[in-house]
């Protein structure tokens, strides 16, 4: 525990490391900044009074509002049309037709094909419960439902992802190479610890880079929650009606999230669902340290094994015996993890085959990653170091 | 000359030049192979862009009145005894009732198709009809964008204009008749893509090659031996030199590499075509042509690279180690590939961002020589404080 904390302290003493913080920091409040909508503002208000869900208390209370100015006049008018008349999307919404466009368009057969058919199938059990619980009947943003939602949960939380992952990496290998980097190792590794001081090393650098992407996350987020109004949209579901998905293949279709999540619980889900992917950058940057002593390259590296992981499946034909294995499991990769953030915890894209992917993934990654991190610290136990 | 060549070769380090190389590639297949691999992207653009190049070839560089009609009544009856001979030989026409091309252009109207019309109709939009109907529309294209650029466009172009000076750009251009010009569009579209593409990779590979010099130097106090020999302190002024050398070969490079694989497209046709014309939907401030564009590009990339190599070399100095440095470089990286789409998207055009942000046009080359003169500025600097900096201080 005292090597921990020394091993901590050593990175966190950097300088660069806080600078880079505060640059992550700044950009994230710059992108906040142009966030703003004054009608989404009004909505999230307006929610407090007459709650998320669109039963007739609802319209009741919103018939009641009444707004000064004319600017919240129009905003009220324009929420009561929004709301007026709707219908759950989910009553007759079937979702086998996703699943069959998906598979004629990238042209899957046998196993893959099934697999796609099977993930649908299951999909329409989730959407058929969600149509018994009215469950898309719930208020979110109204109108301006999509914008807010790919703001919050695509554009920023997909930067503070990376964010967070760089700094992850940059710890991993800052912690990793430190004794290389400032000489020191020979004396380090002839110590009664020795080469055993990888595990605090380890464990300082995966706290420091969750700590680093906590931290981002927390301040980026009290600024945008103290931006934007929400109101009790918190307790709206996020499979709203007024929430859909832009799909080019499959059309534009509603939000469907395997669970029933609110936009609190959703962003939550998000959140722990990133500092996974986080936990996987640092663990492989962690073991490319081990194997690599320059750090600089051991980035290059690092970067260019990302690249092969995007490009290959990219490239590959689908006509290959191989290709729809290749690319259908790549996407378990933390890469295509971070690549597909905006998708988590739906039923995703063409590109993705099993329910759950973003769970599946990070549990597959993890284990792999961790088994890559303690063959690395054990072949280091015998390596020659002059 | 030796010390700077000696310092180079530092520089061009076999296991960087790897990564580099490997990260090229993977640069290429992700960002620009696209670009390449599908130009002309589908129908009709194959058949717009075949249309232009047959324009350039027959007319020169601009396409008057008479040439015009000329070129249009000679393609479409060519096209519509093509599409007759398909119509006559083909027995799906006559399943759905079409014996001419009038009958076949009556179904475009129609809301409605029988399953031997939809057939029929898309046996003409298919390679089996020998796509002669894309052919059509890009006929029609390139028809409705020369007929209506002084009637609708430019027009239009003038009620939208922001300022006095776009109102005088604009009425120079229909007074010298500029808009005649040939240049297709999705050319145009094509290049600026891959060249903002390809500006983002040399920024980013002259960052990874020139940085690690001096802190790889510093990492390992090699900076005390050579503050002792007889070069001294001047040796950073050699580093610099070496820095700037490398990224003006390195830039070199890549602009031979896949300037060559561009210009597989055939894009260079156009070479003495004025960009601003009527296939073209951007409005340039200056009388320039696809060639001059091309060579402003490079001269602007090389001021842009040598720029960022003079901040990589200050960056270098000021890091204790090669992460302090990885964490500097990464947000100067987002500055210059943010500054690279400012810059290189529909550069000298109205609808430059950094025109629309400044109002004030032809800034494309400030910005890069802005770059350029912050990074040189503060590299002199650097050197200048390093003969008196205390060197038992590791940043000094």
């Amino acid at each position: 525990m005292f090597i921990y904390r020394l091993e901590l302290k050593k990175l966190l003493s950097s300088a660069a490391v806080w600078g880079f913080l505060a640059v992550c920091l700044l950009f994230n409040l710059f992108i906040i900044g142009h966030s703003v909508d004054e009608y989404a503002d009004d909505v999230g208000a307006a929610s407090e009074q007459t709650g998320v869900v669109l039963d007739p208390s609802f319209y009741e209370k919103l018939s009641q509002m009444t707004a000064s100015g004319d600017r919240a006049s129009q905003h009220l008018e324009r929420l009561k049309a929004e709301t007026d008349g709707v219908t759950d999307v989910f009553d007759g919404y079937e979702t086998r037709n996703i699943g069959e466009r998906y598979i004629a368009a990238a042209g899957t057969t046998g196993y893959f094909a099934e697999a796609m058919r099977d993930k649908y199938a299951a999909l329409q059990k989730v959407v058929d419960e969600k149509a018994k619980n009215d469950e898309s009947l719930t208020l979110y943003f109204a109108g301006v439902t999509y914008s807010r939602h790919q703001f919050l949960f695509n554009t920023l939380l997909g930067w503070l992802l990376t964010e967070g992952a760089l700094v992850a990496v940059l710890l991993a290998l800052l912690s990793v190479g430190y004794e290389h980097i400032f000489r020191t190792g020979h004396i380090v590794y002839s110590t009664k610890k020795g080469r055993a001081v990888l595990r605090p090393k380890l464990a300082a650098s995966l706290s420091a880079g969750l700590g680093a992407y906590a931290l981002l996350a927390l301040l980026t987020l009290l600024v945008y929650f103290g931006v934007n109004e929400y109101g009790d949209v918190w307790r709206s579901s996020v499979s709203s009606l007024f929430n859909y998905r832009v799909d080019l293949i499959a059309g534009n279709r509603p939000f469907v999230t395997w669970y029933s999540f609110s936009v609190l619980t959703y962003l939550l889900a998000m959140l722990a669902a990133g500092a996974g992917v986080v936990l996987c950058f640092s663990l492989l940057a962690f073991g490319m340290g081990i194997w690599i002593r320059n750090s600089y390259i051991a980035f290059l590296v690092f970067l260019a094994a990302h690249a092969v992981c995007i490009a290959v499946p990219v490239q590959m034909p689908s006509t290959w015996p191989m290709g729809p294995a290749v690319k259908y499991s790549a996407v378990l990769s933390p890469v295509w993890l971070w690549l597909k953030h905006g998708l988590w915890f739906t039923d995703g894209d063409i590109d993705i085959l099993w329910a759950h992917f973003e769970t599946i993934g990070l549990f597959v990654s993890l284990v792999v990653l961790a088994a890559f991190c303690l063959f690395s610290a054990l072949c280091f136990r015998k390596r020659n170091l002059a | 000359m030796s010390m700077v060549f000696h310092e180079m070769k530092k520089i061009w380090n076999l296991k960087i030049l790897l990564v580099i190389a490997l990260l090229c590639t993977l640069y290429y297949s992700i960002f620009l192979s696209f670009h390449i691999e599908n130009f002309p992207n589908g129908h009709p653009m194959t058949e717009d862009v075949g249309y232009s190049i047959e324009l350039l070839q027959r007319y020169g560089l601009t396409l008057e009145e008479d040439e015009y009609a000329e070129f249009v009544q000679e393609t479409r009856a060519k096209l519509i005894a093509e599409m007759e001979m398909h119509i006559q030989s083909n027995p799906v026409f006559a399943a759905a009732g079409i014996f001419s091309y009038e009958d076949y252009e009556k179904l475009r109207g129609r809301d409605q198709l029988t399953e031997a019309e939809n057939i029929a109709y898309w046996t003409l939009l298919g390679e089996e009809g020998g796509f002669a109907q894309f052919k059509m529309q890009a006929l029609e294209w390139i028809e409705n964008h020369y007929r209506h650029y002084p009637q609708y466009t430019w027009p239009i172009l003038m009620s939208e204009a922001a300022n006095q000076k776009e109102r005088d750009r604009l009425a120079a251009i229909m007074e010298t008749g500029e808009y005649r010009n040939i240049m297709n569009w999705h050319v145009y579209e094509n290049t600026v893509a891959y060249s903002v593409n390809l500006a983002i990779l040399s920024v980013l590979a002259v960052l990874t090659l020139v940085s690690p010099l001096i802190v790889t130097d510093r990492a390992r106090n090699v900076h005390l031996l050579q503050y002792t020999a007889k070069q001294g302190r001047s040796i950073l002024q050699k580093q610099l030199a070496a820095v700037l050398l490398s990224a003006f070969l390195l830039t070199t490079l890549l602009l031979v590499v896949f300037g060559a694989i561009y210009a597989t497209n055939g894009t260079w046709v156009f070479w003495n075509s004025g960009l601003t014309s009527f296939l073209n939907s951007y409005t340039f401030w200056f009388e320039m042509t696809y060639g001059q564009y091309l060579v402003i590009y490079i001269v602007l990339l090389y001021v842009l690279c040598l720029g960022t190599a003079a901040l990589a070399f200050v960056l270098s100095r000021l890091s204790r180690n090669l992460i302090t440095l990885i964490l500097k470089i990464i947000p100067v990286f987002g500055v210059l590939a943010l500054l690279c789409g400012f810059v290189f998207v529909n550069p000298f055009s109205l609808e430059n961002i950094v025109y629309r942000t400044t109002g004030i046009p032809g800034m494309e080359p400030f910005v890069c020589g802005l770059v350029f003169v912050a990074g040189v500025s503060a590299s002199l600097y650097i050197v200048r404080r390093e003969k008196k900096v205390d060197v038992m201080d590791a940043i000094g």
